[in-house]
């Protein structure tokens, strides 16, 4: 099997009046053809700018640095005009907003043929028939009468499956979803995280959350990150299960659920570093019951699938 | 929106330190237009001082003389008078009527745009109509109508710009009356029974200071050209006063033999109204700036 | 859906009735309270029996009320009286220079248009390279020069140093030039800015984005993504616009001795001719309210979201 991504290194920095701040600090991440992995992090974890360079999408003002490769395409080092022509294409988006990620003032039905003309050689026609099929593969119900329809005459859910139709048009081989259901109701959010689910395709699915519920969900794999850095990664059950990391076992001991052994909710005392911060060793150290001066004086690397000095072994419970 | 956002006003003594920390964080624009507005403002009021002939004197042997560094700089009118002298004269007439007319405006703007706002129903239904109205409504022609009835003193046009220039001030009090009404520290005093007059003035009006600011500094730079406009139409200041409006005016006649005529006063108005644009462009750039700050 | 319409009809109607009532008002009240009007319409110099023969014409003997509501029948018939200066009736008197205004101010429009729009988009689709900050400063400098300043400099240039063209109307087609150009240069620099801020909004909203991430090149995302929104945006400006435009009518009337409405008004007021002055504002109303009247139906048309309910 081909990869669907390669990212290697990357770096993602904005200047500040200190020099440049690093919000995504040196990721390597390989997504394999049809695999589903979740990047779960709190907000200011670098997750969604991630999902952004790894497009070339990223705020102007940001200085990118590593690679990623898709189709052999570094999208990194690519010019725009390169790089462009794999966008919608090969690795598509889908955003956590579907109101204002789509263009108010046009028809669905443009700005889905205006991405299949862009990319293949369709003719309007076909361009169409084509909408269509991709509309009727999201779930929308009658599409032919929703082609006419604009952003605002749809409901959230139904929005946010054209911006999934959006992003499956040209059949990629990755989407990346950033926070695809946060914005919506509670029994849509099933909906769609089902379509993203099994409803992808042959696309590779590259899924932006802070919820370990949804992950686990959807993905076969979860990717913590935590400052900038991926801090532990493995298959679902095993990160459920055997989580070694300190803050993916906060994490999963801050999931609500019906317990009667456990009274009450553990949350994770602190708040994650500013990126304008100097932090020598691990970031998480302030926050982290393990911590001692080892954790205070260098950086842990990723090995064997977690960055930690002093790893758990065993199950949560 | 937390308890913080809260615009608090302290009332503190006036402070020379906190003046100058104050003045050194503004944004660059809003430095220079305001120690440039200020400077104008003390030519208007201490002009005397910086006449070079009395700007009435007319000497007939003196007309139309072209400008000079050793004579007139600006050169003479058509009555003999110092171009330059009469520049600086108008700079009173200008600023003061532009003034007055701002704060008689902004009063009933205010006042109008809080009412119709605060209250629900037919009276927010009627006053936004009213203020709608006098939006699309062209100035200059109520201004022109205005002063043919209450005259051409300095008040009776500081009056009729403040009756001009009132529906662009209310309209921006009203919109953002309408969304500060729907905050929760609003609403809050509203329940536990303050009295509408008190929470606007506890609330509401503070709250209003730094888009009043803003709006008072474009207002102003329009009430300048309106100002000047009527003059130039002959329908503003009596006839003879130093007016940057009369002086083009006048001008006119002389377009072919003594074009200097017009390059004082333009240049004035022009510098005073770009002045005041830049305030409010600096006003408005120092509020998004903190808007900012809080929302990070 | 007929139903509606109907209503948002009447309720335009009863709009403007309500406006040129307001008008009629303001207009009576201002002259009846600022002195004795039989004295304003005999004019300087007149004798007192004068003076008395033409109050009792006018009815000014009577008291105010009777006044008040003699002058609203009036004006319900559409009688303003007659122009003091030339006794013509004064409404026709004024219709007669309504054209004049109106082909001048859309002569304006369509330049305006034609050099904002292109300028306005340049300046915004890339707003922090440096020539364009520069362009960008000279416009907020221009926004601020009053249009009697540019009118004043366009004749110096161009009729009195280099001949070139006309500054008095009624001399040839081109007359035309100089008092468009006065009237379009004071009306660009609004929309250009306007543009310039729209079109550089919409590069940070989100379907921007959702653009770029499906591949847009730059030409397709400022075409096919920032106008139609920036554009639309600025529409809602125009009618705004055009009572600004009308102030803008009556200096460059004034100052090219264009025959207009404008020029009709500043001249009647100079002359003390009250019947005329309240037509002009009368029409003044009138056009001011259909122009809003058309441009709402425009941007309602226009707007996708205005124009049709959830589906």
């Amino acid at each position: 099997m081909i990869n669907a991504v390669e990212v290697k290194n990357l770096k993602v920095s904005f200047p500040t009046p200190a020099g440049y701040s690093a919000v995504v600090r040196g990721i390597n991440l390989t997504i394999k053809a049809g695999e589903r992995v979740a990047i779960v992090g709190e907000s200011g974890s670098g997750k969604t700018m991630l999902g952004l360079s790894m497009l070339g999408i990223q705020p102007t003002s940001a200085k990118v640095e590593g690679e990623v490769l898709i189709n052999g395409v570094d999208m990194v080092s690519a010019p725009d005009s390169v790089a462009r022509k794999l966008r919608g294409k090969d690795i598509s988006m889908v955003f956590q907003e579907p109101l204002t990620s789509l263009n108010p003032v046009r028809t669905v039905s443009s700005q889905l043929s205006e991405s299949v003309t862009r990319h293949t050689n369709l003719n309007k026609k076909d361009a169409a028939a084509k909408v269509l099929e991709v509309l009727t593969a999201v779930g929308i119900p009658s599409p032919a009468e929703r082609l006419k329809a604009y952003p605002h005459q749809l409901s959230g859910g139904l929005r946010q499956r054209v911006m999934i139709a959006l992003a499956l048009i040209n059949n990629p081989q990755l989407v990346v979803a950033d926070e695809p259901t946060t914005a919506l109701d509670a029994t849509i959010q099933a909906q769609i995280l089902d379509l993203l689910r099994s409803g992808m395709g042959d696309a590779s699915l590259m899924l932006i959350t802070h919820d370990l519920a949804v992950a686990a969900d959807v993905c076969n794999r979860i990717v913590v990150m935590y400052a900038g850095n991926i801090v532990e990664q493995g298959p679902v059950a095993e990160i459920l299960s055997t989580p070694k990391h300190p803050y993916t076992r906060g994490l999963l001991a801050a999931i609500p659920r019906f317990d009667p052994a456990r009274p009450a909710l553990n949350p994770i005392p602190g708040s994650p570093p500013q990126i304008t911060e100097i932090v020598s060793g691990c970031r998480f150290a302030s926050r982290c019951n393990y911590a001692d001066h080892v954790c205070q004086a260098a950086e842990p690397a990723f090995e064997n699938n977690v960055a930690c000095f002093h790893p758990v072994i065993g199950a949560t419970r | 929106m937390s308890a913080e956002a809260k615009p608090t006003e302290v009332v503190m003594p006036f402070s020379r330190k906190k003046f100058a920390k104050k003045y050194n964080r503004s944004p660059l624009t809003l430095r220079i237009s305001s120690t440039f507005l200020g400077l104008l403002f003390i030519v208007a009021i201490f002009q005397p001082l910086f006449y070079r002939v009395d700007p009435f004197l007319a000497d007939l042997g003196l007309r139309l003389q072209s400008p000079s560094l050793g004579g007139a700089w600006l050169g003479t009118d058509g009555l003999g008078q110092d171009v330059f002298s009469r520049v600086i004269a108008g700079f009173r007439w200008s600023l003061g009527i532009a003034s007055v007319g701002t704060i008689l405006g902004g009063f009933i703007g205010i006042t109008l745009g809080i009412s119709a706002a605060w209250n629900r129903n037919r009276v927010r239904i009627v006053l936004s109509r009213i203020i709608d109205i006098g939006i699309s409504f062209p100035y200059l022609i109520i201004a022109v109508t205005i002063v043919s009835v209450v005259g051409r003193g300095f008040w009776a046009l500081g009056l009729t710009l403040g009756l001009v220039c009132w529906p662009t001030i209310a309209r921006v009090v009203y919109a953002e009356t309408l969304t500060l009404r729907e905050r929760e520290y609003v609403t809050a005093a509203r329940l536990f029974g303050v009295t509408a007059f008190r929470s606007i003035f506890t609330h509401i009006l503070p709250a209003l200071r730094p888009t009043l600011q803003v709006i008072a500094a474009f207002v102003f730079a329009d009430l300048l050209i309106a100002e000047s406009g009527l003059s130039f139409l002959g329908l503003g200041a009596p006839l003879g006063t130093p007016t940057w409006g009369n002086m083009l005016n006048e001008s006119r006649t002389y377009l072919a033999t003594a074009p200097w005529m017009m390059l004082g006063p333009a240049v004035a108005i022009v510098l005073t109204i770009f002045t005041a644009n830049l305030l409010g462009e600096g006003l408005n750039a120092r509020e998004q700036a903190r808007s900012t700050r809080v929302s990070q | 859906m007929l139903n509606r319409r109907g209503k948002a009809l009447w309720s335009r109607i009863i709009q403007l009735l309500i406006l040129l009532w307001s008008v009629s008002t303001v207009l009576f009240l201002l002259l009846r309270l600022s002195g004795d009007p039989a004295l304003i319409l005999a004019g300087e110099g007149a004798t007192p029996e004068i003076i008395e023969a033409i109050r009792i014409a006018n009815g000014f003997d009577k008291p105010l009320i009777t006044q008040y509501f003699v002058f609203i029948r009036d004006v319900i018939n559409l009688d303003f009286g007659n122009s003091l200066v030339n006794s013509q009736p004064a409404l026709s008197f004024v219709l007669q220079y309504l054209p004049s205004t109106l082909k001048l101010t859309f002569l304006a429009i369509v330049f305006n248009t034609i050099v904002a729009i292109p300028a306005g988009i340049w300046l915004g689709a890339k707003p922090n390279q440096r020539k364009r900050r520069v362009l960008s400063t000279i416009v907020s400098v221009a926004q601020g020069t009053p249009s009697y300043v540019i009118g004043l400099v366009l004749i110096q240039i161009f009729a009195v140093w280099l001949g070139w063209l006309p500054s008095i109307a009624n001399t040839g087609p081109g007359a035309w030039i100089l008092p468009t150009a006065t009237l379009a240069f004071a009306l660009a620099p609004n929309l250009i800015r306007v543009l310039a801020a729209n079109v550089e909004d919409t590069t940070r909203q989100d379907y921007y984005r959702t653009a770029k991430a499906n591949g847009a090149n730059p030409t397709e995302l400022l075409i096919k993504h920032s106008l139609p929104n920036a554009l639309l945006s600025a529409t809602s400006l125009l009618g705004a616009q055009f009572a600004f435009l009308l102030s803008g009518a009556l200096i460059t009337e004034f100052i090219f001795a264009w025959p207009g409405l404008g020029l009709i008004l500043v001249q009647s007021i100079t002359n003390l001719d009250f019947p005329t002055v309240q037509a002009t504002v009368f029409v003044v109303a009138c056009l001011v309210f259909f122009v809003n009247l058309v441009m709402d139906q425009v941007f309602r048309l226009a707007d996708p979201r205005l124009r049709k309910s959830q589906l």
